[in-house]
């Protein structure tokens, strides 16, 4: 008879750390996230009447501790932050939405980083054809776009000494490409 | 006489000197040279051969519009074919060779082609070489023409890419770009501009005079200095605008270490910007037009505008006595600054009757002026020795004056280019003989000598009035004279040169309106004029204003070819930056894949998934592999990462009527806990994908598609709910990638499974064949379906991805006692059509339709539409004789068949129509025998019949089966 639960020890993640002079490209293995849609007629007030707090507003995210909310798209967020913390959205969303909502627990299924740094705007444009500058992307603002050839979530995170911040999460399928280009641009030659 | 350098002079430094290798010679050149000027400082006047008649060519331009100047770059996989030399800024060690010229480009054999000239003339190859074939011809023609040589080996240099926002683009750091570049920055916003050439300043560079008060570099360096200071200012210089395309996106190809020696370069050689500008103000200048006439590619011939940058840029003198023929003023100053240089000017050739002012002060500095006048002949072969002076009205030879050099302006060509690729319209100036831009249905202005507007202040005040978002007004242009065509049928037109680079004349524009290739697109494939490298920027109009001359309608009506990004020549490395190698295409691996490899898979690429292949034993080929991972599951038990398979959570209280519509097959009646393969189709009643979906609640469905579709799937569903079926109350997650999943099959796979541990009733009675159950495996959370693509009893354990590759190694522990054996997806393949399943995509073509393929009855007994079931009404779908899916049974003795070989009639011993063809076939390691899946006419009504199975010239017998090949009552897969 095999160990009755050997599946618990789950696959120890890489916490990749990458800094290079004016740059720092970090891992978040432990960062957990789920999705949340529904469809209701009117999206925002649901999401204040189960969660207590407004809505982001569309392409911005909110921080109500522990958790952080980014909108996606109208009647879809996104919620990420410690997994005991996102678990308890989760099952409060799920639970108030019923049928009418669809709460995906797709922690397993991304992979995040943080890219921080006077030159992460460099490198976030070697790739990302989004405008990264602060009138377009300030400090909450959350979007999905493209990263070379995948897609990929980004926002702004709260500046980290004074230099901007940027959480970035890919289909963990192309979490080692999005890691290899980012590695290659960050080696240095091109900031 | 040839170039030498002056003692004074020029923006070079004098006390930097730069060895380089020309053509195997070692030469000496300075710091801020270019190859061109490099070498013709060194007397060099002959730089390459021209395309086709392989005629001594020397630099005509200094700038990107140089049609001669083309060159190979360095060596071995450095090596780069046809670079401009008048782009190429000399470093320490450089080397460089002339191209198309064997043995050298002083005696080149090919230069025979020119004694043939009359027989070769534009487009002889359309009309020649048709016996025996134009093929024969080909290789030998190709070798003779061609420009430089691609380099045998991989580049060795990066590239990478640069998307950029800015508020306001400027292109050209000239006067009026400049002008343009402060006023915008004063204005606030975001400005970035862009300069191909090393240094700021565009015609600054090599102006004489002065510009408020000051010289021109003192005036560049102000405004520099000026735009520095401002914190919302980017420049970059050895940038080039090479395209404008839509919502204000610009090309830039930036050469970050080109100008570098070789072995100091590092990091990416070249970036290429992607720009979304919010406007665009082009400032990108004028090329100057040559004069046709016969012998003006003789080396010596240049434009004036060239000469004068040679001298005032770099400090070289392009001769010892110039003769300057123009039709406008500009010529004049670089008569005065040659003069001003030491350069002999023996005279000024223009063809207007009056010089105006610049004709009196060049009588003031005692150069001839001969007005009414124009240059008829060059003579001279490797150099120029002298002009043939005529008239410009009749052409009658008036003198002939010695020189060394003719430099010549027939008048200007703004660069409308990036202006045309953004949609601007383009209007013809018949006083300045150019096309103007018009209005750009971007955001995008023209300035300065972009816009036709040639004096420094006017140029200057176009800048600051399109820096400012002002209109830009272009002041009353004073024309440029005539010019004299030769007539049509004069011999001497063969000898002068329109495109260079192409060895276009005025005869061959003469030939193509003769021979009714009268359009500019006819003109230009018919004689080539305006392709290659260059793109006709030295000899697009002069080639129209002939046609116009010839044909009697004017440049405006006949037009432009259209101008298509790239503006000047782009690396393909700079278009591909990162997607080289590994990144070309991401590849994901599944969950197990560090486990696979461990277990000596070969990985292959299905889909964008790297999968295990099979897993050979030491001294396996494939085929033994695969007949052994088979019996393996046959017998005992298998495991396989199915981790790809496509999974789509589909939840709503509209859900199974949203998938009832999508599928083929019915969903409403399918229960909680129950699973049903189900058949796709496209809107065209096409098979699109297939799968298993699971009922997992009352509202919730998981939906399975096939590994390469899932995203595919996904999107569609969610296209339907928006944009068809709003009303539906349906949500759509692909969750693919979130579980692994490890498909566990074979007789003893739910004793492998409940050894792993799970708190799932495994029994055959709880748990059943096409079933759903969730619960926990090895202590974590997992959805189970009882599916099975071997025919074998299986499981197909669905766990958080991150566990999957713990769950692989779990159940390999766990099945050791049964002698679990990984297997890959050839295994799986060749299982597959043993049991006669169908591969969508294999058994399928972009024809199939469900009927085909054994859907018929289902399709008939549901009531309800669903997507695609009106195209597979249409007459088509309805034929008798469509190809349906059956078995194939070998008759003879052989080994499998070919997939893809076709079906002929029985007895068929020679190629014939076809009724088909085989779309899967493996040599049976169950049953030992061939067996095959095909597409055949009317196939099921053929049950027993015998065809032909054809390939590669040969038959084979065969029968026309039941296509359930082993276990068809299905009693191994219910376990």
């Amino acid at each position: 008879m095999a160990e009755a639960a050997p599946l618990l020890a789950r696959a120890v993640l890489q916490d990749l750390l990458v800094e290079r002079p004016g740059v720092r490209l970090v891992g978040a293995p432990l960062l957990s996230m789920t999705k949340v849609q529904v469809i209701v007629d009117h999206p925002d007030a649901w999401f204040e009447e189960v969660l207590g707090i407004a809505p982001p507003a569309p392409l911005r995210e909110i921080e109500p501790y522990p958790v952080v909310c980014a909108w996606l798209a109208p009647g879809e967020w996104l919620v990420t932050g410690a997994e005991e913390d996102v678990a308890r959205v989760r099952d409060r969303c799920a639970a108030a939405a019923a049928t009418l909502g669809l709460v995906t627990d797709i922690t397993h299924g991304r992979a995040a980083f943080e890219l921080s740094g006077q030159a992460a705007r460099t490198i976030l444009a070697a790739h990302c054809p989004l405008d990264l500058g602060d009138a377009a992307m300030p400090v909450g603002a959350a979007m999905r776009s493209v990263f070379s050839d995948t897609g990929f979530f980004i926002s702004r995170r709260p500046d980290v000494q004074g230099q901007p911040c940027f959480r970035i999460i890919f289909d963990q399928s192309m979490a080692a490409y999005a890691e290899r280009l980012l590695c290659t641009t960050l080696s240095g030659a091109s900031l | 006489m040839s170039g030498r350098r002056l003692d004074r002079l020029g923006q070079v430094d004098r006390a930097r000197p730069i060895d380089f290798q020309w053509a195997g010679k070692k030469l000496t050149g300075y710091a801020g040279d270019t190859l061109a000027s490099a070498l013709m400082a060194n007397g060099v006047s002959i730089v390459g051969r021209s395309f086709k008649y392989h005629r001594p060519r020397g630099l005509i331009a200094a700038g990107l519009e140089e049609p001669n100047g083309i060159v190979q770059l360095e060596t071995g996989a450095s090596t780069i074919a046809n670079v401009k030399a008048t782009q190429v800024e000399l470093y320490d060690g450089l080397i460089a060779k002339p191209v198309n010229a064997k043995p050298s480009v002083d005696i080149d054999l090919m230069a025979v082609n020119g004694l043939f000239k009359r027989f070769i003339p534009a487009a002889f190859y359309y009309k020649t070489f048709m016996w025996p074939n134009w093929r024969l011809y080909e290789p030998s023609i190709r070798k003779a023409a061609g420009l430089g040589v691609a380099p045998e080996g991989a580049d060795p240099d990066g590239y990478e890419h640069r998307f950029a926002h800015t508020d306001i683009l400027i292109v050209g750091s000239g006067a009026a770009g400049l002008s343009a570049a402060l006023m915008a920055a004063q204005g606030g916003g975001r400005v970035l501009l862009v300069e191909a050439d090393p240094d700021l300043g565009g015609g600054l560079l090599s102006e004489a005079g002065r510009i408020e008060g000051v010289g021109p570099l003192a005036w560049r360096d102000a405004m520099v200095a000026k735009l520095a200071a401002l914190g919302n200012v980017t420049i970059l210089r050895r940038t080039m605008a090479f395209g404008f395309y839509d919502h204000g996106l610009v090309g830039l190809c930036e050469r970050v270490t080109d100008h570098l020696p070789v072995g100091q370069r590092q990091g990416p050689r070249q970036r290429l910007w992607k720009v979304r500008a919010g406007r665009v103000i082009l400032a990108t200048g004028a090329f100057e037009r040559p004069i046709p006439f016969v012998g003006n590619d003789v080396p010596g011939v240049m434009l004036a505008s060239a000469a004068q940058t040679y001298a005032l840029r770099f400090g070289v003198a392009p001769g010892q006595r110039v003769v300057v023929a123009t039709n406008n003023d500009t010529a004049y100053a670089a008569a005065f600054a040659l003069q001003d240089a030491g350069v002999e000017v023996a005279a000024i050739v223009d063809t207007r009757p009056d010089g105006g002012s610049v004709a009196r002060e060049a009588g003031e500095r005692g150069i001839v002026t001969i007005l009414n006048a124009t240059p008829i002949k060059a003579k001279g072969g490797r150099r120029v020795r002298g002009v043939e002076i005529g008239r410009v009205t009749d052409g009658v030879k008036l003198r002939k004056i010695d020189c060394d050099t003719i430099a010549m302006s027939n008048g200007w060509n703004p660069a409308v280019h990036l202006h045309s690729q953004s949609g601007g319209s383009l209007a013809f100036d018949p006083a300045l003989q150019a096309f103007l831009p018009g209005r750009s249905p971007q955001s995008a202005v023209s300035v300065g000598a972009a816009a036709g507007i040639f004096t420094m202040d006017a140029a200057i005040a176009s800048g600051r009035d399109a820096g400012l978002g002002r209109d830009v007004v272009a002041p009353s242009t004073k024309g440029v004279g005539p010019t004299r065509h030769f007539a049509d049928g004069d011999p001497r037109a063969a000898k002068a040169w329109v495109d260079f680079q192409n060895d276009v004349t005025a005869g061959d524009v003469q030939l193509a309106a003769r021979e009714n290739f009268r359009s500019v697109e006819h003109l230009k494939r018919y004689t080539t004029l305006g392709m290659a490298s260059d793109q006709g920027k030295t000899s697009n109009v002069t080639g129209i204003q002939i046609m116009s001359g010839l044909i009697g309608k004017s440049p405006q009506m006949i037009g432009t070819t259209k101008f298509r990004p790239p503006f000047d020549p782009v690396t393909i490395g700079g278009f591909a930056a990162r997607a080289v190698g590994d990144n070309l295409m991401p590849i994901a691996h599944t969950a197990a894949h560090e486990s696979a490899l461990k277990a000596g898979a070969v990985m292959e690429n299905y889909g964008g998934w790297s999968r295990a292949a099979y897993f050979p034993r030491l001294g396996e080929n494939e085929h033994a592999a695969v007949a052994r991972e088979v019996l393996a599951v046959r017998n005992g038990v298998g495991l396989f990462d199915a981790s790809p398979l496509g999974k789509i959570e589909v939840k709503g209280p509209d859900a199974a009527e949203f998938l009832h519509r999508v599928y083929v097959n019915g969903v409403r009646n399918l229960k909680v806990g129950h699973c049903r393969y189900g058949l796709m189709l496209s809107e065209h009643g096409i098979v699109f994908d297939d799968g298993v979906f699971a009922r997992i609640g009352a509202d919730h469905f998981l939906v399975g598609t096939t590994s390469g579709h899932a995203a595919a799937i996904a999107d569609i569903l969610v296209e339907w709910l928006q944009c068809e079926w709003v009303d539906l109350k349906v949500l759509v997650e692909n969750v693919t990638t979130g579980w692994a999943v490890i498909n566990v099959a074979g007789p003893r796979a739910r004793d492998v499974l409940a050894t792993v541990g799970t708190d799932i009733d495994l029994s055959r009675e709880a748990f059943g064949h096409m079933t759903y159950r969730e619960g926990r495996v090895g202590g974590v959370p997992a959805r189970v379906q009882r599916v099975s693509f071997s025919g074998e009893l299986s499981y197909e354990v669905a766990v958080p991805w991150h566990y999957g590759r713990a769950l692989w190694d779990a159940m390999m522990l766990a099945g050791t006692p049964h002698g679990i054996t990984p297997f890959g997806i050839e295994a799986l393949m060749a299982m597959r059509i043993e049991k006669g399943f169908l591969h969508v995509g294999s058994d399928t073509d972009g024809t199939t339709m469900p009927q085909d393929v054994g859907f018929g009855a289902v399709m008939a007994n549901k009531v309800d539409d669903f997507i695609g079931r009106r195209s597979t009404m249409r007459p088509d779908g309805l034929r008798v004789d469509r190809r349906q899916l059956i078995g194939l049974e070998v008759l003879d003795a052989g080994d499998a068949l070919a997939a893809g070989a076709h079906v002929l009639a029985d007895g068929a011993t020679v190629p014939g129509r076809t009724q088909g063809w085989v779309t899967s076939s493996v040599q049976s390691p169950t049953l030992g025998r061939p067996l095959a899946m095909a597409l055949v006419e009317r196939g099921t009504a053929r049950s027993g019949e015998t065809v032909q199975v054809w390939h590669l010239g040969k038959g084979r017998p065969a029968r026309i089966v039941d296509l359930r090949f082993y276990d068809p009552k299905g009693a191994k897969i219910d376990g």
